[in-house]
């Protein structure tokens, strides 16, 4: 049951890939500078690549933005962007499923009264605008550094011919690479919380984590979606605003790649981190407005010939009018499969404020004393505390933060799992010891098993934020996530 | 790598090409002058070379074509390409079919035409000269095409205004009418050369703008 369910994120997947294809070779194949066949084996196997080494960044976001924890929740919120996408589509109007997907998890937040983190909503919606904005300048940069060359260098027509051929390869191979670390997240990430899959540990330091997985599939079926369906759609979105050439069809495809590349670079974000500049948001981004945008940078670095707006009207109307169509068929298909169907489309998630948590904030220098109406207080969904929450003067950061150390999270660290359960290979020996040291405790928030782990042995505190420490962080809260499931306490019961 | 060879060639081929129509222009100016000193030897031996240039110019537009399309080579400038090469072609054929009919026809040129043939003679081989530079251009650097239009343009206007005289010189001259008649046509015949060069300059000159990034 739970692999049908997945269906309408692969039936997303294949569209996206149906669809991406223009984006990635359109020009290539159109132009007949490469063979569909190669353009499309080239792109499948970057897609893939892409979504399994990178997609993890952006789907992490997309968690935040809304923790779609139940698959039928997951079905519906997939089923409904790729709706969205359909209707748009029959109206003759270029969308993007990304901001279909934003849209849908909005409409399972607002149905389920789970708390949207509005810091992350900002994020999404501000890339959505930043996005054509750096992709025209990218163009503007490309366009110029490779005039600049074609001017210095005397290339005959024949050899240009063939390096825009490589070009037009590498850029089929990065930009499917982008496309497939990016826009995963909209295809699969609302099934990360709900995920059928269990990791699989091969050795001793290597493991395929479940998301991962998930990202496999997902690119597999926009992969399908290339093969099958993409010769139908070829034609780029671009080709529609401004007629390109195989050149300005590969500066194109290069900056609008670089775009998608650098919204889910977490090395990218990392390097900008530890030189203490503004790094963009881990976000999946339309790959779409990313093409729009390096069109026009493109038209304005020519002096803007030429360049169709009534279609470019319609396009923007398209970017707005997609997420909040998304949303509102979300919302009216969640009742439908919860109320016709008597499916679970999410769990409910409760918030308590018993003196641990009072004490937790206190550390994390939340000032407690504007939080006294919530002291001794349980939330039944991040809804009501939210609507509680408004009533305070505080940060939403800080809300946010009160949120996460609230959230009741039940968890029993039971021996027999630590001695059956827990896959040995991916935790040494002291560790299965430090956990056995906790035997029979019962923890009622994550941030309990941390401090408990961390009062034991150091091994278990994450080291301060850097590139040297992110992989090792990373690597430790892959260990808890580990823990958090194994411990889980299915039923949920407030102490 | 194999594809680069294949590209490679192509890139030889069309230079040979060019090669062929450039020496051909030469060729012609020599010939008319040999033919002018009466040097028939001289004449026939270049003519000769010419023919086989011609021929050879053929084959190597067609199997550049044939090239073209069979490996899908600059799909996007093909047609400008085949069109540019197609009418230049026309030059060399040109030539040699004036130098053809002149070992052919033997036409007589009154004397006082004489300094105005070579000087039509020796504009229309500089025309040919800077097309073919035009033609290199457009395959190599585009930018510098400007720099060799304008001068096969102006070699053009020359021609024009030589054939004028010499057809004046001609039909002023005390000469038969039959003969005044067959020196006009082969006086249109040279001045077709050049018209051919300007043509393929019209062409060029648009497809520059084509190519433009």
């Amino acid at each position: 049951m739970s692999f049908i369910f997945l269906l309408s994120g692969l039936f997303l997947g294949w569209s996206l890939g149906a669809n991406v294809a223009g984006t990635v070779f359109g020009t290539a194949v159109e132009t007949k500078m490469l063979k569909f066949k190669t353009a499309a084996w080239v792109a499948s196997v970057f897609v893939v690549l892409g979504a399994v080494l990178q997609g993890g960044a952006t789907s992490s976001t997309l968690t935040k933005l809304g923790s779609v924890n139940a698959l039928a929740g997951s079905f519906t919120v997939a089923l409904s962007a790729a709706l969205s996408l359909f209707l748009m589509a029959r109206i003759r109007i270029p969308v993007s499923s990304t901001q279909a997907v934003v849209g849908s998890i909005i409409g399972w937040d607002l149905f389920t009264g789970a708390f949207t983190d509005y810091s992350v909503l900002v994020g999404i919606l501000s890339s959505w605008i930043i996005t054509p904005l750096l992709a025209a300048f990218f163009t503007l940069i490309i366009f110029y550094l490779f005039n600049a060359f074609l001017n210095k260098h005397a290339i005959h027509i024949i050899h240009l011919d063939y390096y825009t051929r490589l070009g037009l390869l590498f850029a089929c191979a990065f930009g499917a690479y982008s496309i497939g670390a990016n826009n995963i997240a909209s295809v699969m990430g609302m099934f990360i919380d709900a995920s059928p899959f269990k990791d699989i540990f091969i050795t001793m330091n290597y493991s395929i984590a479940s998301s991962t997985q998930l990202f496999f599939l997902g690119s597999v079926a926009i992969a399908i979606g290339i093969f099958t369906y993409s010769h139908k759609n070829i034609k780029t979105v671009g080709n529609d605003l401004y007629k390109l050439s195989p050149l300005t069809g590969l500066i194109v495809v290069l900056s609008s790649s670089l775009v998608l590349f650098i919204f889910s670079s977490k090395a990218l974000a990392s390097f900008l981190h530890f030189l203490h500049l503004p790094s963009l948001p881990l976000v999946p981004v339309s790959s779409s407005q990313a093409i729009i945008g390096s069109i026009v940078g493109l038209s304005l670095s020519k002096g803007v010939h030429n360049m169709h707006y009534n279609v470019l009207g319609r396009i923007s109307i398209g970017w707005l009018a997609s997420p909040v169509l998304a949303g509102i068929i979300c919302f009216f298909s969640l009742f439908v499969v919860q109320n016709v169907f008597d499916q679970t489309v999410y769990h409910p998630s409760y918030y308590t404020f018993d003196k641990h948590v009072m004490i937790k904030m206190e550390d994390e220098r939340i000032d407690i004393n504007k939080l006294s109406i919530l002291n001794g207080k349980t939330y039944q969904s991040s809804n009501e505390l939210r609507n509680e929450l408004l009533n305070i003067e505080m940060g939403p950061r800080k809300k946010q933060i009160i949120a996460e150390i609230s959230y009741y999270y039940p968890m029993r660290v039971d021996v027999k799992k630590i001695d059956y359960e827990l896959e040995k290979q991916y935790f040494t020996q002291q560790d299965i010891e430090d956990l056995q040291k906790l035997s029979d405790n019962y923890l009622n928030h994550k941030w309990q098993l941390n401090e408990k782990l961390e009062e034991i042995s150091n091994s278990w505190s994450f080291k301060p934020k850097g590139i040297k420490n992110n992989s090792y962080n990373r690597e430790l809260q892959k260990k808890y996530d580990i823990l958090y499931t194994t411990f889980k306490i299915k039923t949920l019961s407030i102490d | 790598m194999a594809f680069l060879n294949k590209v490679k060639q192509m890139e030889l081929k069309i230079d040979e090409y060019l090669d062929l129509v450039s020496e051909s222009g030469i060729l012609f100016a020599q010939i008319i002058a040999f033919y002018i000193a009466k040097k028939n030897d001289l004449m026939c031996e270049k003519c000769e070379i010419v023919r086989t240039n011609e021929r050879t110019a053929d084959e190597h537009r067609i199997e550049i074509e044939q090239h073209l399309y069979k490996y899908t080579l600059i799909p996007e400038n093909r047609g400008d390409v085949l069109s540019i090469l197609e009418n230049t072609d026309k030059v060399i054929n040109q030539i040699k079919l004036i130098v053809m009919t002149m070992s052919i026809e033997k036409p007589e040129f009154p004397e006082s035409t004489i300094p105005y043939i070579e000087l039509m003679v020796q504009s229309t081989a500089n025309a040919v000269e800077e097309l073919i530079k035009a033609v290199r251009a457009f395959f190599h650097n585009f930018h510098l095409i400007n720099d060799y239009t304008h001068k096969v343009f102006f070699y053009e206007k020359e021609v024009d205004d030589y054939s004028e005289k010499i057809r004046k010189e001609v039909f002023d001259s005390k000469i038969d009418l039959t003969r005044k008649l067959h020196l006009k046509q082969i006086i249109h015949e040279i001045e077709m050369i050049s018209d051919y060069c300007q043509a393929v300059c019209d062409k060029l000159i648009i497809y520059t703008i084509k190519r433009q990034l």
